[in-house]
């Protein structure tokens, strides 16, 4: 397998292209590989999305209910990768070692998410891509409106769908 | 009311933590944040929206919920501690002050004017340079009116409640359909803010967009400084103060409380 998997996610916004780092983080490029070629992206909305910092998404359905994952993965943020602008990380509960699906786009330099220490407040969030190409895509999907939504904020009032994750060969 | 306050020393500043009942995790950090302030600060200053709502004094006074009675306790000892100042937000602009007596803390003027060991910095929750949303202005310029206080205060907690949440309702269906730019400050009210007070630095919190912005006005150099907005229900968190310090003010943010 290539150290640099390319992966394709086609939104209702346009196509992002996103290279992964799977010689800096092998476990979780692997584990996003597999979402992807299940077809569990497909259809998935971006539901968390916040201008300035993050848009987050690959977990929810366009009717806001959460899809069953696979179990937790290991957190790879001691890497040396960096949650800056247009890098890809993983999300995960306040547990570090707790991503499944779920992930995030950085919209800025995100200092504060970055590994420190391998402590429960120290462990940040795995970075393990970067977007290569539509940059201005993310663009747009970082200033679409948002609401709230039962226990969720920050939802967007238009659904942004992932229609399609595909790797590229 | 003077707005001038002078602080010599390391001035800590924080805003729209937006603290309610259905957020432990948030206020579990600005807990962690205040201990964290007396011990590390030599002042602390929030400036608005620490409250997401905030119906009346008596509210606090009279049998707080568990949360609130929490955070008043933690006030009261960084109060007991190091200078505290709290400013009025949008959300919560009835603070008043018997909750300053109760807290041990002094009412943010508007707009502060602080001097401090990194200078002269203008500070305000933020909310009256969003001179876009006219909408907003004109409620802003009503609740805002003793009168009209005075009238909403003598409800009862529960008819206020009720208001409340069909104002914020209101604002909330409303603002969906705003654009982006009317939700920001607007870069005219920001230069007049600049030109009126003679400041080179400029702190506000409201719009959630946490940021360093540097700008000239009238052949000047200025700072216009951001807070961020807290949220530690979600995952990744995120929350961040100002440190304002003989160095200059330099703003940490943090998805995980220390």
């Amino acid at each position: 397998m290539s150290t640099t998997p390319r992966v394709k996610l086609l939104t209702n916004k346009g196509e992002i292209l996103i290279e992964l780092d799977a010689a800096k983080a092998p476990k979780t490029t692997a584990n996003f590989l597999t979402y992807v070629k299940e077809g569990f992206y497909d259809g998935t909305i971006f539901h968390r999305v916040i201008n300035n910092f993050m848009v987050q998404g690959g977990g929810f359905d366009a009717g806001m209910k959460q899809k069953q994952t696979h179990a937790p993965i290991e957190n790879e943020a001691d890497n040396g990768l960096k949650n800056n602008r247009y890098t890809l990380a993983m999300a995960r509960t306040a547990d570090p070692h707790s991503a499944t699906a779920q992930f995030f786009i950085n919209v800025a330099d995100n200092d504060f998410l970055n590994f420190t220490a391998p402590t429960p407040n120290g462990w940040g969030y795995a970075v393990f891509g970067k977007v290569v190409e539509g940059t201005d895509v993310v663009d747009a999907i970082k200033v679409a409106k948002t609401g709230n939504k039962g226990f969720h904020q920050d939802v967007p009032t238009e659904d942004i769908v992932i229609e399609k994750a595909t790797v590229v060969e | 009311m003077s707005n001038d306050i002078t602080l010599a020393g390391v001035v800590w500043v924080a805003s729209d933590i937006h603290l309610g009942p259905d957020t432990p995790e948030t206020a579990r950090a600005f807990h962690q944040f205040l201990d964290q302030a007396r011990m590390q600060a030599n002042a602390l200053i929030l400036c608005g929206d620490i409250f997401d709502a905030w119906i009346g004094d008596d509210f606090a006074l009279r049998d707080p919920p568990g949360w609130l009675a929490c955070s008043l306790d933690k006030l009261k000892r960084v109060s007991a501690g190091i200078p505290l100042w709290i400013g009025r937000g949008n959300r919560d602009f009835l603070m008043g002050e018997r909750l300053m007596a109760l807290t041990g803390a002094s009412l943010l003027p508007e707009p502060a004017c602080l001097h401090t060991d990194a200078g002269k910095i203008l500070l305000t929750h933020g909310d009256e340079y969003c001179t876009a949303d006219a909408g907003y202005q004109r409620f802003r310029r009503i609740v805002r009116r003793p009168c009209v206080q005075r009238l909403f205060l003598a409800l009862s907690l529960k008819l206020r409640r009720g208001i409340a949440d069909w104002a914020r309702r209101r604002s909330m269906a409303s603002n969906r359909y705003k654009a982006a730019h009317i939700m920001d400050v607007d870069p005219a009210a920001i230069e007049q803010a600049f030109a009126r007070h003679g400041a080179r630095t400029l702190v506000h919190g409201h719009t959630h967009r946490p940021a360093v912005h540097s700008l000239t006005v009238n052949g000047t150099a200025c700072t216009r400084i951001v807070l961020p907005d807290w949220d530690y229900e979600h995952q990744p968190a995120r929350g961040g103060w100002l440190v304002i310090g003989a160095d200059g003010p330099r703003l940490v943010q943090a998805s995980k409380s220390s």
